[in-house]
């Protein structure tokens, strides 16, 4: 006698049916699982893909080269700072181009968010060569992270960028929303990050939006 | 002091790559430290002076209505 899974109802046999209907129930029960997938994906392939994450110690800068392609459009950058020696500083993001990191100035951004005693803060730039996408504020114990979304790094348009940030140091906090652009049609492949002083420790991952 | 390198990473290959910074991306990242203290520093005196023209109109008499009507 035929049951159902406990969580999608797939039909399913129990050890009491006929062997010879196994044929038939295998094709009720992949037709089941074929109904839920597309009602979860509406038929297309969905979700981040993993593409690199990278641990790194006590490094002024970190560079993720051949990351950007034409396999997917738009891409999740997460980064997790665990430590720095850094003190009232900031953490400089920049596209990488070939593989070397963009000079020009050529980002436009802005940021805004809350600080100590819910103060206002805001990082922007008007044609600047790097982005401020975080504060550093004391060196110990700062957790210093952010999740950037870039949007069309690897085709021939403005590559923008938005992002959210937040920063503690184990007595303040810090949080940001921000986005920006690149004003030209360059095609990158990549990106850096370093602090505006000493060096960080941390890990960065990288994310493609399946298209 | 602490040598100054970077880390690089090739997503296609996994090959990571640690160097010394050139003497140029040093004065880059040097060049963004001091543009950002210089933007804090003068975030921080205009907030200053805000606090002490908003003190300046009290004492003048307004209420914090009319100072937030300004």
């Amino acid at each position: 006698m035929a049951t159902t899974t406990p969580n999608y109802g797939w039909d399913v046999p129990t050890s009491t049916d006929y062997v010879k209907d196994g044929a038939t129930a295998i094709e009720t029960l992949g037709d089941d699982i074929d109904a839920s997938l597309y009602s979860i994906t509406n038929g297309k392939n969905v979700g981040l893909v993993p593409l690199i994450t990278t641990a790194f110690t006590t490094q002024t800068a970190v560079q993720i080269d051949n990351v950007f392609s034409s396999t997917y459009d738009n891409y999740r950058i997460v980064f997790a700072q665990s430590a720095c020696t850094a003190s009232n500083s900031i953490i400089n993001f920049k596209f990488v181009d070939g593989t070397t990191p963009t000079s020009s100035s050529l980002f436009y951004y802005g940021a805004t968010g809350l600080g100590a005693g819910a103060s206002a803060v805001s990082n922007n730039g008007s044609a600047t060569s790097s982005v401020i996408v975080n504060r550093i504020e004391t060196s110990a114990g700062d957790i210093a992270s952010f999740s950037m979304d870039v949007i069309n790094p690897n085709k021939a348009n403005r590559t923008v960028f938005l992002w959210s940030a937040y920063n503690y140091n184990g007595a303040v906090t810090f949080s940001f929303v921000g986005g920006g652009e690149w004003d030209a049609t360059t095609q990158f492949e990549g990106f850096y990050l370093a602090p505006g002083s000493g060096t960080f420790t941390g890990t960065v991952s990288v994310y493609g939006y399946r298209k | 002091m602490e040598n100054e390198t970077i880390l690089t990473v090739n997503a296609q290959t996994g090959e990571a790559v640690e160097r010394e910074l050139t003497a140029q991306e040093v004065a880059d990242l040097e060049a963004s430290q001091s543009e950002w203290v210089a933007q804090e520093f003068a975030a921080k005196a205009k907030a200053t002076a805000r606090e002490s023209a908003l003190a300046k109109l009290a004492e003048l008499g307004l209420t914090a209505e009319e100072i937030a009507a300004l």
